[in-house]
């Protein structure tokens, strides 16, 4: 018997879901205690599956691929915030660089409208990044939609396969199906977490993060999508209850956090610097007169009107009457030809602490900016590793102590028990020295 | 007798070693484990003769962040290896595991 188990694991060694079969040895006990024991027996056939380190394997699973989404979509957001010549800094670098040479040549024509293209191409700046993230914001969205969609596929398929493992009396002979639906738990986990309750008579209940059922006995709940969700996306519910906000692993939970919480974060980012800009210029550009002598019009305008900051990034516009005249830059600082007064004002708002509660000029506040989302994806990709590298070890560990006695497992766990408990004396160790290492060069 | 080493590339050590002890949590590699504690161990030591601390002050505290950034990989590893060790010590009705450490993250 022990030989077929053997050749069994081996024919399915690539099989995803495949549990490793043994052969389960106990010893005999003497049946008086003046005889010698009994030698050993076989016991049976079982599937090596610790409940335990399946969940373990689950919550892992989930949250490696909440972050690897997150890493993935983030790695978009980024590409979204322009580099090189269309970025950001550079337009307004040389929306600065315009204004400088305004101050050199004020009356000068060229110099004026200068001026005006490089506004004009900085508020399209804003327009565009503004409208990538939200763009992005609308396919993550429908990425939301067709997760649900394979969740709901994944679910309907593991309440069927409860009615077939409750219908085979035999528990030796619903191994397959009991691998398969636990093949389709883990791609369950995968795109959502999930809470797995084994069934007394075979099969699993599935609950969702929310604690609601996804899956009882032979069946399924749907997730459904109903529009108006936040920034109106689809939010997910479940048996009528909106369990959005609960959705925190697995793809799902990934693609959620950065739809409603990352994105509109680094939008509003957005919206305030495109404010700030505007209110600055603005107020500078009315103290100063045109070439005509007449006091200043705003020289952005938004094409609506922002709530708050909100929306400002998008609608930020060159004022259509100054654009058509170049006559109307307020360049003097007081109403007399030549003056460049003004002009020198608007430029110096390049290195006023404009941002960041006046800690930070416009410039330093994009990379800022660009520096968080660096970070965030840097901070997802970390997590993403080492979540998969833990459950990479779970079925190392598993592999590795188990054996055809209990004893022999015993001896296994111990071994790594008493490895690990010095190499954490180590790492204890190792974070003291940090801290006094920190503290000495005083950071 | 050769320069000092400098107190950065100390840490830049102890911080390949760390990684090394990461891999061998991460594969469940027990001979790694037990030669990465006594390289790790050897790395400190070398560290502690560093002192009083010497080179670039901003280099230094670059691969202290990194090397923060390797115990904590370390620590994530050490904490589900011991989760795992408890769970089937417990249920094959072994010695629980001791708890010499723990990470709080």
């Amino acid at each position: 018997m022990g030989l077929d188990v053997t050749g069994q694991n081996i024919a399915n060694v690539n099989t995803p879901g495949y549990s490793r079969r043994v052969v389960d040895i106990a010893a005999v006990p003497p049946p008086t205690r003046q005889q010698a024991g009994g030698g050993a027996e076989v016991q049976g056939i079982r599937a090596q599956r610790d409940r335990l380190v399946e969940r373990r394997l689950g919550l892992e699973t989930s949250g490696a691929e909440r972050y690897s989404t997150m890493a993935e979509e983030l790695g978009m957001v980024e590409s979204a915030l322009g580099t090189g010549s269309g970025s950001l800094d550079t337009r307004l670098n040389e929306f600065f660089n315009s204004l400088s040479s305004l101050a050199d040549r004020p009356t000068d024509a060229v110099a004026r409208q200068n001026v005006l293209l490089q506004a004009s191409s900085l508020a399209n700046a804003y327009n565009g990044t503004a409208s990538r993230l939200q763009q992005l914001g609308r396919e993550m969205d429908q990425r939301v939609v067709a997760t649900v969609a394979d969740i709901n596929g994944l679910t309907d398929r593991i309440a069927r396969l409860n009615g077939v493992i409750t219908s085979i009396p035999d528990p030796s002979a619903s191994l397959h199906a009991i691998d398969e639906q636990r093949e389709l738990v883990r791609q369950l986990s995968e795109l959502t977490d999930v809470q797995v309750t084994w069934r007394s008579e075979g099969g699993v209940d599935v609950d969702s993060a929310s604690g609601k059922a996804l899956v009882i006995a032979g069946t399924a709940y749907q997730l459904t999508v109903p529009t108006g969700g936040v920034g109106g996306n689809h939010s997910v519910a479940l048996q009528g209850t909106d369990v959005t906000a609960s959705l925190t692993g697995g793809r799902l939970g990934g693609l959620l956090a950065v739809r409603d919480t990352t994105l509109p974060g680094y939008l509003q980012a957005l919206d305030d610097q495109a404010f700030r800009l505007a209110s600055a210029v603005n107020t500078a550009h009315a103290a100063g007169y045109d070439l005509d002598g007449n006091a200043g019009q705003a020289l952005f305008t938004f094409s609506t009107a922002p709530q708050g900051s909100s929306g400002a990034a998008s609608a930020l516009q060159v004022n259509a009457a100054v654009a058509a005249n170049s006559r109307l830059v307020a360049a003097a600082g007081a109403a007399a030809p030549g003056d460049n007064q003004n002009a020198r004002a608007l430029a110096a708002l390049r290195d006023a602490p404009l941002m960041a509660n006046g800690t930070a000029t416009l410039v330093e506040s994009w990379g800022q900016f660009v520096a968080t989302a660096g970070r965030d994806i840097q901070g997802a990709s970390q997590e993403r590793d080492v979540r998969t590298e833990i459950v990479g070890q779970l079925q190392s560990l598993r592999d590795q102590v188990s054996g055809v006695s209990l004893d022999e497992e015993a001896l296994n766990l111990t071994k790594y028990q008493r490895a690990y408990e010095a190499n954490a004396r180590m790492f204890q160790a190792v974070n003291d020295a940090i801290q006094v290492l920190f503290d000495t060069i005083g950071r | 007798m050769g320069t000092p080493a400098s107190t950065a590339s100390t840490v830049s050590l102890l911080r390949q070693r760390l990684d090394e002890t990461a891999a061998a949590l991460a594969q469940a590699d027990l001979a790694g484990l037990v030669s990465g504690e006594a390289h790790v161990q050897a790395a400190l030591a070398a560290l502690a003769r560093t002192w009083p601390i010497s080179g670039d002050r901003a280099q230094l505290a670059a691969e202290l962040e990194q090397l923060r950034t390797s115990v904590t990989r370390c620590q994530r590893l050490g904490a589900s290896m011991n989760d795992f060790l408890r769970m089937s010590l417990d249920g094959i009705g072994g010695e629980p595991a001791t708890h010499t450490f723990r990470h709080s993250a």
